[in-house]
């Protein structure tokens, strides 16, 4: 694509994507969307997607997930949790997004864990986490608001936050506080009086035996002074009073954008209205706005194409579902783990911080060690069989068509010519096996600085 | 830091920042601001804490010998002059145990202060430790004190190549590096830092050429993967076990604590920006049969200790590394039923360095005033906290703890 | 899987044996194989008919399972094992039969093996049942040395060379000779002519040895495989001494086997053997040791005179697991120091503050183990839930250790506090975690007494998928002497039943271990949806794979019926023997 490309104006940037000739909708594109609103796809899928065209592709994701495959993962959670072990219950989520029919449901979860954050390592009863992350899954694509009040009452926020009591004598500001800051308005939307009062109307929302429970005893029932509005507000109440500040639904496509679209924050804020009022005019109902995300000019442009830090799950889980392969996922979430992302197991209440703070030595060793053990373990099967079977099923028979479809597959930004050719000839030339020589490059396509780009 | 990845790094941010500036005005700061701060970092300051977890006793740490009260109140547990204890000065000295040490003594190199705690002392394990790992004593379990630190100077330390505090260990992460935006790593095993290719040359080579080729202008995330990775290659090389990687003369004893130390020595000579290590070791919960298990642990720790001083001043690094070992209390002085000893609250705290002020540092707490049957502190550990702050890590402690802190005189 | 890769090459295996017979009609000559062996073999092994061991293997409808599995199936389509195949279809066609029918003849008159230690060599003797079969075998083995060669562009590797008038062949370092009606063949040209020598009388051969003859004559009548290794040579150099001498650095293996370990550096020989029938295989090691000796340093494991004997196997219903072993664990722990290394007793002296804090107070060493007489019993059960109480989802199994108390008054009190203390102890930790309490019971049985503690049932949730903790109802029991801890309280209560019978130690057992295989399996289908969790989980794999490959390991399963291990110590000698009942 030209470099002089301009990116698109606040006014353009979110109308939809029409392919051309200059910029078709290619197998590049689709990989992009994939990787965006998902955890990348294979071949089998590009295919399928660019025939589809942008729109309709990125409808299909949106779309929601089915039942079957929804109710098969309960029960196989339910037995995870009969163990209450925080790891595997991560396990259990790295395998839903591996096998998931509706990857952007996952993709979006995994947002909202970071957006409200709680962690096991505080959290230690893995059902109120598990709770939670049902939670989530279940509002992802849908509404705000049902979403903010199901957090405001989860047992595994709550005590996450030490915010499992709230009396009316000493109101309890942490909650209160994180939801100002972290959960709905953003920094600098507020003041510090706004937080006392909004800790007043959740006053006598308790956590007992793992349960919510509404103390009528402990709630202040007098009159609170909000952002401005004033009455005898209650939790929810005040939820919606926070809910009709502009500041809200700019922050939450602030942040959608960051996740979606780039990493490096210099979307102006011109750039993110027009989507803020899309979130508000949908009474903040995120499917449509996605949906308009992820087929807008702007995510197709050069402010988005390979402007993005693949975050351990999303290398970890795409380079699997990429490669359509298998393997133990023990291991996976161990290794996702070492490079910074144990799902469960977010830092702090802030979440993961995200981009360039992926990126340090060891990680980015580790991210090479773990494409190689990936490829390198006899157990990890792709499409069921060897990875050689499984490139002699794509048909890629050329030393050429195996770099170039793999670094289609596997790579956001285009390889350097000379890097490319280096690969050719590792494959051309040498005494391994050809099993030995796939394996080989895959393992150095997923150690390049391109590889880490979403 | 190294001269080879000091070179390797102007070598990098003139090409990059040259190349970017040619480029665009709009130029990425983070890139240009990262690949300076690689160039002018030269062997900062870094602070080793050790913790032993569980209550470590005091009393029988630095003990009182020549006090005629101290063994009365341990018929089981006390440690006579005889006893092969490690003499200090009239009358105190170190566990027998901790031999070890006497060699840091003698070298100046370590420091022992005493008395040290904190008021109305709480002797609850997990409330003391977070008032030790907050440094307030009605905690938010919010952050911690180095990780305060670290969110205070993120502009600066965000722009280092590698994480500004680092835990080692399996354990969950001490919430003294709970930081709110620079989270550290909780790093298990070395092979983190190497880049693994099961002995195949030809593989590291392609890997080590295909990144550092140059890349095609107008994406400056890329490029900043493409420093950090290259510079993590370059690191990788120096921390393969063979060739050009950490060699060693000192023993270190074949313990988890003394491993996890010399994992850290061999990080800092591989020129790590890591600014704060932490590790911790366990077992100092001493209420039944003390004896046995408080000398195994002290052992431990002295080896541990000795080794890892010994190893960094062979490396030319001791004089820009400080340990600091605390435990969240001591314990009682009167030994209980079971020949072991309760929670209790001051106990002394351990410093080591070439830049320390060696031996006995303020007074043994009398064993006649008690406070609730434990020995009372004089010196808030806050006072050690600001002095390592202000005095080694050169961060401003007043925004860190508070302004009520003087630094401590414990560095020479 | 290993299994599987192993279970692969064992027809290729087969063949490569098979494919070295030659068996010419010689007359029948007088020297057995034990006589053409050099007196220099430190290692000997024969099996007479190793026809009867393929049939129990090949047949075995669990091998059967096994060959028919996906895995196996995955590995047959390896890029090698094609090749193998190939060869082996190449060798089935010069033969004009199957593999199995052609290996059964070729080395239907037994097989023998011996390694020597001044010629590094190994001597095979195989033989034929039909001569012509094995002249056929032979030629096409040399045929497809000479065609491999030939496509190669190579010269013809077959040689052919004469030692004191007797001619024999070579295939690089592999050399194959006929002696009587034994095809031998060997890795080296050095041993090919040892073995001429020992044939010819010309050098003293094994047979001709007195420490052989003496285990040959002790040996078990008609072992399906037997081995003979000569340790004295070993002994000479004191290498095992070195190894085995040190002070243990590994407790488990110390307990599980420390006392062989212990043995083995004076042991002058050892000897092995195993049989085989279709419903059967037992395999026996055994050395000279004596026990009273060895029972100096290591009391914990023989008892002070050397007699320490186990108590019989415990089997209340559906045992899957039962163990009983004499060891004297408070002998051990006083003894640490004799035994282990500086780490571990400093491990020990840690682990003894913290097990004193436990038990509130009372030392670990003096006041619990110092209580005990030596011997342990030990049972692991499938679960059985009270009617009407919780049952978990996942289905762990119940488990109880037997001991013997000291001085039963006073000790069952110290248990009985502890217990009660150690309950409270998880009732106060297990309710800061949100755990429903276990609530305290007793109950006379017999003569003795039964203090349980039970969760109580979880107030909301589905009866059948309670939490795991629903497993757990941790009760003690004190009948005599007696003393029963065990993880739930029916198993406990059944015990305290079957313990009321007095029963003698084993003769000549010091422990003795029974696996039974169709609990086991009952309590993995008990599990099967855990299982296929596991599996996916483990494997990453989707549901349906992962139940398909669960079900495969069920029914795999079916075959095993039990097995058991015994380590016997009699006539100053320690014998370890292991077997394997199948259906």
């Amino acid at each position: 694509m030209p470099l002089n490309q301009k990116l698109p104006s606040p006014e353009e940037a979110w109308l939809p994507f029409e392919p051309t000739a200059a910029q078709p909708f290619g197998r590049r594109e689709a990989a992009h969307l994939f990787r965006r609103a998902g955890f990348a796809a294979n071949s089998r899928e590009l295919d399928e997607a660019v025939k589809l065209g942008p729109q309709m592709a990125a409808k299909k994701l949106v779309a929601a997930e089915e039942g079957e495959f929804a109710g098969k993962m309960h029960s196989f959670a339910q037995t995870v949790l009969a163990t209450n072990n925080s790891q595997t219950l991560a396990a259990w989520w790295l395998h839903r997004m591996l096998h998931t029919p509706a990857p952007l449901l996952e993709k979006t979860t995994l947002f909202w864990h970071s957006h409200f954050a709680s962690s096991s390592a505080k959290v230690t009863d893995t059902r109120l986490m598990f709770n939670q992350n049902e939670l989530l899954r279940r509002y992802a694509l849908g509404k705000f608001e049902p979403l903010v009040m199901g957090i405001a009452r989860d047992p595994a926020m709550l005590i996450y936050l030490d915010s499992a009591t709230n009396r009316k004598t000493r109101p309890n500001e942490n909650f209160a506080r994180e939801v100002m800051e972290l959960f709905v308005l953003g920094i600098g939307n507020y003041t510090e009086k706004d937080i006392q009062e909004l800790a007043r109307c959740f006053t006598g929302w308790e956590i007992q035996y793992g349960a919510f429970k509404f103390n009528r005893y402990q709630h202040d029932y007098g009159s609170k002074t909000v952002l401005g509005k004033s009455g005898n507000f209650d939790g929810g109440d005040s939820v919606k009073v926070l809910l009709e500040q502009p500041a809200t639904a700019r922050f939450l496509c602030g942040k959608l954008a960051r996740y979606f679209i780039t990493d490096e924050s210099d979307l102006s804020p011109e750039t993110i209205e027009p989507l803020a009022q899309k979130l508000r005019a949908s009474d903040y109902t995120f499917a449509p706005v996605l949906e308009t995300l992820l087929t807008s000019r702007l995510f197709y442009s050069q402010a988005s194409l390979g402007k993005k830090v693949r975050s351990p799950v999303e290398l970890g889980i795409g380079l699997l579902r990429s490669l359509e392969a298998t393997a133990g996922l023990p291991q996976i979430t161990d290794q996702i783990r070492e490079l910074g992302q144990m799902p469960l197991f977010p830092p702090n209440v802030k979440g993961w911080p995200g981009g360039m703070a992926w990126i340090n030595s060891s990680t980015l060793l580790g991210r090479a060690n773990f494409v190689r053990q990936l490829v390198q373990d006899n157990d990890t099967l792709f499409g069921g069989i060897s990875l050689e079977a499984y490139i002699d099923k794509l048909g890629w028979k050329t030393a050429d068509q195996v770099v170039d479809s793999l670094s289609e597959i596997l790579l956001a930004v285009p390889l350097p010519k000379d890097v490319r050719s280096q690969l050719v000839a590792q494959i051309e030339g040498g005494r391994d096996s050809r099993l030995t020589k796939l394996k080989k490059t895959v393992h150095t396509l997923g150690s390049l600085p391109e590889f880490q780009m979403a | 830091m190294t001269t080879s990845r000091r070179r390797f790094l102007s070598t990098v941010s003139a090409v990059t920042a040259g190349g970017l500036a040619a480029l665009s005005s709009r130029a990425p700061r983070f890139l240009l601001e990262s690949a300076a701060y690689g160039a002018e970092t030269k062997g900062e300051k870094i602070l080793v804490v050790v913790q032993l977890s569980g209550g470590n006793d005091g009393l029988n740490t630095v003990i009182p010998f020549g006090e005629e009260k101290y063994k009365k109140s341990r018929p089981s547990l006390a440690i006579d002059g005889a006893g092969g204890v490690v003499k200090i000065e009239n009358g105190y000295g170190l566990h027998p145990s901790l031999r070890a040490c006497e060699k840091l003594l003698e070298n100046r190199q370590l420091s022992i202060l005493q008395g040290i705690g904190y008021p109305n002392p709480n002797r609850s394990h997990f409330e003391s430790m977070d008032i030790w790992h907050t440094a307030h004593t009605k905690p938010s379990r919010e952050s911690g004190w180095l990780g305060r630190c670290f969110d205070a100077h993120k502009d600066t330390l965000a722009k280092a190549i590698d994480p500004p505090g680092m835990h080692l260990g399996e354990e969950v992460q001490p919430l003294a590096l709970a930081a709110r935006d620079l989270p550290a790593p909780s790093i298990r095993s070395l092979e983190q830092f190497r880049l693994e290719t099961g002995g195949d040359d030809q593989q590291r080579s392609v890997i080590t050429s295909a990144t550092a080729a140059p890349r095609a202008a107008g994406n400056d995330l890329l490029k900043f993967v493409q420093t950090r990775a290259t510079s993590a290659l370059d690191l990788s090389r120096r921390m393969q076990a063979s060739g050009t990687g950490y060699k060693t003369t000192v023993s270190y004893p074949e313990t988890p604590l003394s491993q996890k130390l010399k994992n850290i020595a061999h990080l800092i000579d591989a020129g790590l920006t890591t600014r704060v290590y932490y590790v911790s070791i366990d077992g100092f919960d001493t209420h039944s049969d003390q004896a046995g298990a408080h000398a195994s642990l002290l052992d431990q720790i002295g080896g541990a200790l000795a080794a890892f001083a010994e190893d960094l001043a062979g490396h030319g690094q001791l004089d820009r590394v400080m340990t600091l070992v605390f435990s969240e209390f001591g314990r009682r002085l009167q030994e209980n039923a079971s020949r072991g000893t309760d929670h209790g609250a001051a106990a002394p705290v351990f410093l080591v360095g070439s830049k320390v002020k060696p031996g006995l540092v303020g007074k043994h707490p009398s064993l006649d005033d008690l406070d609730d049957g434990d020995v009372k502190f004089h010196t808030d550990f806050r006072s050690i906290y600001a002095a390592l702050l202000e005095k080694w890590l050169g961060w401003p402690a007043g925004p860190i703890l508070g302004d009520m802190w003087k630094p401590m005189e414990c560095l020479a | 899987m290993n299994l599987y890769r192993t279970a692969s090459r064992l027809p290729v295996l087969l063949l490569s044996v098979a494919a070295l017979i030659l068996s010419p009609s010689a007359p029948a000559a007088d020297k057995t194989p034990r006589e053409m062996m050099p007196a220099s073999t430190i290692v000997y092994a024969e099996m007479s008919q190793p026809q009867k061991l393929l049939d129990a293997v090949l047949d075995h409808p669990t091998v059967i399972e096994l060959l028919n599995h996906p895995d196996y199936k995955k590995a047959l389509e390896a890029p090698q094992f094609q090749e193998s195949l190939k060869v082996l279809g190449l060798v089935e066609d010069k033969l004009g039969m199957k593999w199995r029918p052609a290996t059964n003849t070729l080395i239907g008159g037994g097989i023998y093996v011996g390694f020597d230690l001044p010629t590094q060599g190994v001597a095979i003797l195989t033989k034929s049942t039909d001569p012509v079969l094995a002249k056929k075998a032979i030629d096409a083995i040399l045929d497809l040395a000479r065609a491999e060669a030939a496509n190669r562009g190579a010269r013809n590797p077959v040689s052919a060379d004469k030692y004191k008038e007797v001619e024999f062949y070579g295939i690089g370092p592999v050399h194959y000779v006929n002696l009587g009606p034994y095809l031998v063949t060997t890795n080296n040209l050095l041993m090919t002519r040892q073995v001429i020598d020992t044939y010819k009388g010309e050098s003293p051969s094994l047979a001709s040895d007195e420490q052989f003859q003496e285990v040959l004559k002790a040996r078990p009548a008609n072992p399906t495989a037997w081995v003979y290794g000569d340790l004295r040579t070993i002994q000479a150099l004191g290498i095992l001494k070195t190894a085995l001498n040190k002070k243990s650095d590994n407790p488990p293996a110390e307990i599980l086997a420390g006392g062989i370990l212990g043995a083995l550096p004076d042991a002058p020989y050892f000897t092995a053997w195993l049989d085989v029938d279709p419903s059967r295989i037992a395999l026996s090691a055994s050395i000279p040791g004596d026990a009273p000796a060895l029972a100096k340093k290591r009391e914990f494991f023989f008892g002070t005179d050397g007699k320490g004997s186990a108590l019989p196997l415990l089997s209340p219903k559906e045992t899957a697991l039962s163990i009983s072993t004499f060891r004297d664990f408070s002998s051990m722990w006083k003894n640490a120091p004799d035994l282990f290394d500086d780490g571990i007793n400093a491990k020990f002296a840690e682990a003894e503050s913290q097990l004193t804090t436990l038990f509130a107070g009372r030392n670990f060493r003096d006041d619990i183990l110092a209580n005990l007489e030596p011997g342990m019993q030990i049972v692991v059960t499938r679960q059985h839930y009270a009617d009407g109480s919780p049952v978990p989802a996942v289905k762990l199994p119940a488990g109880a250790i037997v001991v013997k108390m000291k001085n039963p008054p006073e000790t069952a009190r110290i248990f009985k506090i502890t217990f009660q203390s150690l309950v409270g102890f998880l009732n106060i930790t297990g309710g800061m975690n949100g755990l429903s309490p276990l609530e305290q019971n007793f109950e006379k049985a017999g003569s003795g007494a039964i203090y349980s503690s039970e969760y109580l049932p979880p107030k909301e949730g589905k009866k059948d998928e309670a939490a795991i903790h629903y497993n757990a109802s941790p009760t003690i029991a004190i009948v005599g002497d007696k003393f029963i801890l065990s993880s739930s309280k029916t198993l406990a209560t059944e015990l305290a039943e079957i313990v009321q019978k007095e029963s003698a130690p084993l003769k000549e057992v010091n422990t003795a271990l029974k696996v039974d295989g169709q609990i086991v399996r009952q309590m993995l289908v008990d599990n099967r949806s855990s299982l296929v969790a596991q599996n996916m989980l483990q494997k990453g794999h989707g549901q349906e794979a992962a139940e398909k490959e669960t079900d495969a390991l069920l029914k795999a399963l079916l075959g095993l019926e039990s097995s058991s291990l015994q380590l016997i110590s009699k006539d100053k000698t320690l014998q370890v023997t292991l077997e394997l009942k199948l259906k």
